[in-house]
């Protein structure tokens, strides 16, 4: 077993799962596939500074997110169509749609770039609920790793399952990345596989958290300290919470 | 586990206690005190650990994480739920009301 330190005490913990976390804090300081290691984390500090967003207070109360206008606080090398998707992903990721992605992907907001936010976001929110949930502080953001974004767009993607371009195993080609043969190819692998990196970054992870893909229905084995029938009550506890419908 | 009969309302109705589910009662209100009701997370996680070891409490917070997670990749791109899962549980999601969540936030 490995530690976890939660304020001088240290718990017993999966070598994997202690890994898993270094990785994804190394990569999300770290340039990406279409933003570099500096506005990586400037997303992680926004989704941390949505918590606190009076436009994102009145959206979350209101009936409709959709008929509150304002803006977020600005911030440095964040584009307003990028800081409205960091915000909304953060607190009412429940009431996205489609023609909410539309209407902030384009010229300013890239639909890779879209998918790139959703993914970091996805991330920093786990290992900061982590934290949380375990009573240790948030982490410190990490020093950006210089470098430049690949920016390599998968010519096989195509918008037929999502609200974004996606890929599937028999479009991925030889030069992407493929997160399919070891995480999966149901449709969350698939949900932000036009940055295909990003599947693999966010599920290295998750798979940690949760369970892997073949572990979910093996109720021949327990793969964790609490049971199956555990880890479902607070799957579906968290989902229900969260509003999710998938 | 196999065969276990489980009142899965209780994921989504907020009921305290799920029969056939070890120690359930504090493991719903921990997700419940992280999620949606912070003045209570002292005192479910020290309920918590009182009865779960520290490997198992590790593992509980690292479920809630992904969980809390994975949704933002759902909700973000749209997908919808894979048609096998969909026939498989359609009684269920009717009955829990959950496709309503898909229409939610379609305004």
């Amino acid at each position: 077993m490995s530690r976890l330190e939660v304020n001088s005490e240290l718990l017993p913990a999966r070598p994997a799962l202690v890994n898993a976390i270094e990785l994804a804090w190394h990569r999300l300081a770290s340039p990406g596939t279409w933003w570099n290691g500096a506005e990586r984390l400037a997303i992680v500090k926004q989704v941390r500074n949505a918590a606190d967003c009076d436009l994102c207070k009145r959206r979350k109360e209101s009936l409709s997110p959709y008929t509150v206008t304002g803006e977020h606080p600005a911030a440095d090398g964040l584009t307003t169509e990028a800081l409205e998707a960091i915000h909304r992903l953060t607190t009412d990721a429940s009431r996205c749609t489609g023609r909410w992605v539309k209407s902030i992907t384009g010229d300013q907001l890239s639909e890779e770039q879209y998918v790139e936010i959703v993914s970091i976001v996805a991330t920093v929110t786990g290992l900061d609920t982590l934290d949380l949930a375990l009573g240790r502080a948030r982490r410190a953001l990490p020093p950006p790793t210089t470098g430049n974004p690949t920016r390599h767009r998968p010519a096989g993607a195509i918008k037929d399952l999502a609200w974004v371009a996606t890929l599937s195993p028999e479009t991925v080609s030889a030069d992407d990345p493929d997160p399919f043969p070891l995480h999966g190819s149901i449709n969350i692998h698939r949900a932000m596989s036009l940055v295909p990196q990003e599947v693999i970054n966010f599920f290295d992870l998750d798979v940690e958290l949760y369970l892997k893909d073949h572990e979910i229905r093996d109720f021949e084995h327990e793969f964790r300290e609490i049971s199956h029938a555990q880890i479902e009550l607070i799957a579906g506890r968290a989902s229900a919470i969260n509003g999710c419908y998938y | 586990m196999t065969g276990e009969t489980v009142d899965l309302h209780a994921m989504i109705n907020g009921k305290s206690t799920v029969d056939g589910v070890l120690h359930s009662a504090p493991i719903l209100r921990f997700v419940d005190a992280l999620l949606i009701d912070p003045d209570d997370l002292p005192q479910a996680r020290t309920a918590l650990r009182d009865i779960l070891s520290d490997a198992a409490f590790v593992d509980t917070c690292a479920t809630v994480a992904s969980f809390n997670a994975v949704v933002k990749v759902a909700d973000g791109t749209g997908i919808p739920l894979e048609d096998f899962k969909a026939d498989k549980t359609a009684r269920l999601r009717a009955d829990l009301n959950i496709d309503q969540l898909r229409e939610h936030g379609r305004f």
